[in-house]
């Protein structure tokens, strides 16, 4: 198909890949090379190369960054919000799916609506009543706010599980199996790849969120990453080699994390994206 | 499927998702309405009036609640443009297998990953005058003057600046989802035309183009409710500023519910928020529905 294109909208469209490419490496780049640099050779000019590269730089700014704890709230916290939508969305989607009862269609209805209710429009009520509950200030504020983020998860279970077949749960009761059984032995381990995109799209969408925490934790010690580095920006006592080092170590782990689960997230962001 | 009675297991399945949900997501927003009808100083519940419709006779009168109304339809119009031409228009290379073209989708999905903190933040240093990458870079390719430039601190270009960022971290995601509406594309119709001689430009305007519509809807009411509901960028680029240059819907908001204590008014703002993002939902449905009359 490329080739057959005449030339000059070959190199155009060349020209415009290499573009956006260089958009997105050059800032990397930067990063890196800044990072390595000392404040004078910073101040001088910001192409130069350092000349002795300043390694210790990422170890200092981890420290006064604290990034051990941010880390560990962070993944703490997605760790558990992630874990509690799959486990309650995946038996409600599944009841959704394949259980008849009367005000089915309402029910979803009700769960569908709240896509259209965006986290902005609920941030006072939410914050007041977590205030009420005396929860403001604890982990516990925001991985509530997360387990109610239920619409697109009960979506995308619901259709996953009007995939499967109903006749294997039948054949199950009819051997006398329970209804837990069928559900927890039967229909979770045919449901994991469904688990895996809601799993990916969760976690991107907790870990990287910032709202949530600012508005519930002012706690420095329950800050996580992107409190953290935000806080850490901000502070004027920090070098320039400092927060551009604490940069790299937030961009660093979901990098990586990309660049090995590439096909699964990409996958699972455009079912995502592209079901719902 | 089960006969309705005979077992109540579905309750026991619904219901944490439920309580979940009601409590802390449908409870919030029923109270975000009431409360956009009350004045209250936030702190004791002794305090709370209802006010009728005050808060929004007050928001219509407010300059600052225009000013951010306007940023954000400003903002949503050149973000939605510029992610669907662009996106189009890489997708369409890249569907095309070039070489390389995996090593560059891989570089173009990068942004897809980091939160919008962290792209805020690395953007803010990049701009910063003398020792940042952009005005240096601009000066040195002839254009001096530029390296002082405060960027993020001069009412003309930051919100240009969030607008160009938002622009660098959604494209992935625009050229992500299109590529997969392209790939669904039957090969059949794109060989049957090529072989009666059609041109590549013919082709991707009388088949590709009008097969994507499904998709491109997606990506547009998307991009729309997204970046109608922008925030982390601004908090972290500019807070709104400078003196309200960039301030959005919902940083108006929060900076009245949490900042100067207003949080009946703040919801009153949510509830404008909200009835945009109703409108973009409703003429979605309109727009699917239609189309699949034609189909």
């Amino acid at each position: 198909m490329f080739k057959s294109l005449p030339l000059a909208a070959r190199i155009a469209a060349y020209a415009l890949l290499m573009v956006l490419a260089a958009s997105i490496v050059l800032p990397f780049l930067w990063m890196l090379i800044t990072a390595l640099k000392t404040t004078a050779e910073i101040n001088q000019s910001p192409f130069s190369l350092p000349a002795t590269p300043n390694v210790s730089v990422f170890a200092d700014a981890w420290v006064q960054g604290d990034f051990t704890r941010l880390y560990l709230n962070s993944l703490g916290i997605t760790a558990i919000a992630v874990s509690g939508i799959i486990a309650s969305c995946s038996a409600a989607g599944y009841a959704l799916a394949h259980f008849e009862f009367r005000g089915r269609e309402a029910v979803f209805l009700f769960f569908l609506a709240g896509m259209m209710i965006p986290p902005q429009v609920i941030m006072v009520p939410s914050f007041k009543l977590m205030a009420s509950l005396g929860l403001v200030n604890t982990y516990a504020a925001v991985i509530l706010t997360y387990f109610a983020w239920v619409p697109f998860a009960i979506f995308f279970f619901r259709a996953y599980f009007s995939g499967l077949p109903k006749e294997l749960a039948e054949a199950a009761r009819v051997e006398g199996a329970s209804e837990w059984d069928i559900f927890l032995r039967i229909m979770l381990p045919l449901a994991k790849p469904a688990m895996a995109t809601v799993g990916i799209v969760y976690f991107i969408w907790i870990f990287n969120d910032f709202m949530w925490p600012l508005v519930y934790l002012n706690d420095q010690s329950l800050r996580t990453v992107t409190l953290g580095m935000m806080a850490f920006q901000g502070s004027h006592a920090a070098l320039m080699n400092l927060k551009v080092a604490a940069l790299i170590i937030a961009t660093g782990p979901p990098l990586i994390i990309f660049l090995l689960f590439r096909r699964q997230i990409q996958n699972g962001l455009i079912e995502g994206a592209l079901k719902a | 499927m089960r006969r309705p009675g005979r077992t109540r297991f579905h309750i026991v399945l619904l219901l944490p998702a439920f309580v979940f949900y009601t409590a802390f997501w449908m409870a919030p927003a029923f109270i975000a309405l009431l409360s956009s009808f009350t004045q209250w100083n936030g702190i004791s519940f002794d305090s709370i009036r209802w006010v009728g419709l005050d808060n929004y006779r007050e928001l219509f009168q407010d300059r600052w609640f225009w000013n951010a109304l306007y940023n954000n339809v400003v903002f949503v119009a050149v973000v939605l443009s510029a992610i669907i031409v662009l996106g189009m228009v890489y997708a369409l290379i890249l569907n095309s297998k070039p070489r390389g073209h995996s090593i560059f989708s891989t570089i173009f999905f990068v942004p897809i990953v980091l939160s919008s903190v962290v792209i805020g933040l690395l953007s803010t240093q990049m701009l910063s005058p003398t020792v940042g990458l952009v005005g240096p870079a601009l000066a040195e390719l002839g254009l001096p003057g530029l390296e002082q430039h405060q960027w993020l601190g001069d009412r003309d270009t930051a919100l240009p600046m969030v607008m160009i960022v938002y622009v660098w971290q959604q494209l992935g995601f625009a050229i992500l989802l299109l590529l997969a509406g392209l790939r669904t594309i039957p090969n059949e119709y794109v060989e049957a035309a090529r072989i009666d001689g059609a041109s590549p430009w013919n082709i991707t305007r009388y088949i590709t183009l009008p097969l994507m519509r499904p998709v491109l809807t997606v990506v547009i009411v998307l991009v729309t409710t997204n970046a109608f509901l922008l925030f982390d960028l601004v908090i972290v680029m500019t807070s709104g500023g400078p003196f309200h240059a960039s301030e959005v819907l919902s940083v108006f908001m929060y900076s009245e519910a949490f900042l100067k204590g207003n949080p009946g008014y703040g919801t009153a703002i949510a509830m404008m928020l909200f009835v945009i993002i109703l409108c973009v939902s409703v003429i979605q449905l309109l727009l699917s529905g239609r189309m699949r009359k034609d189909a």
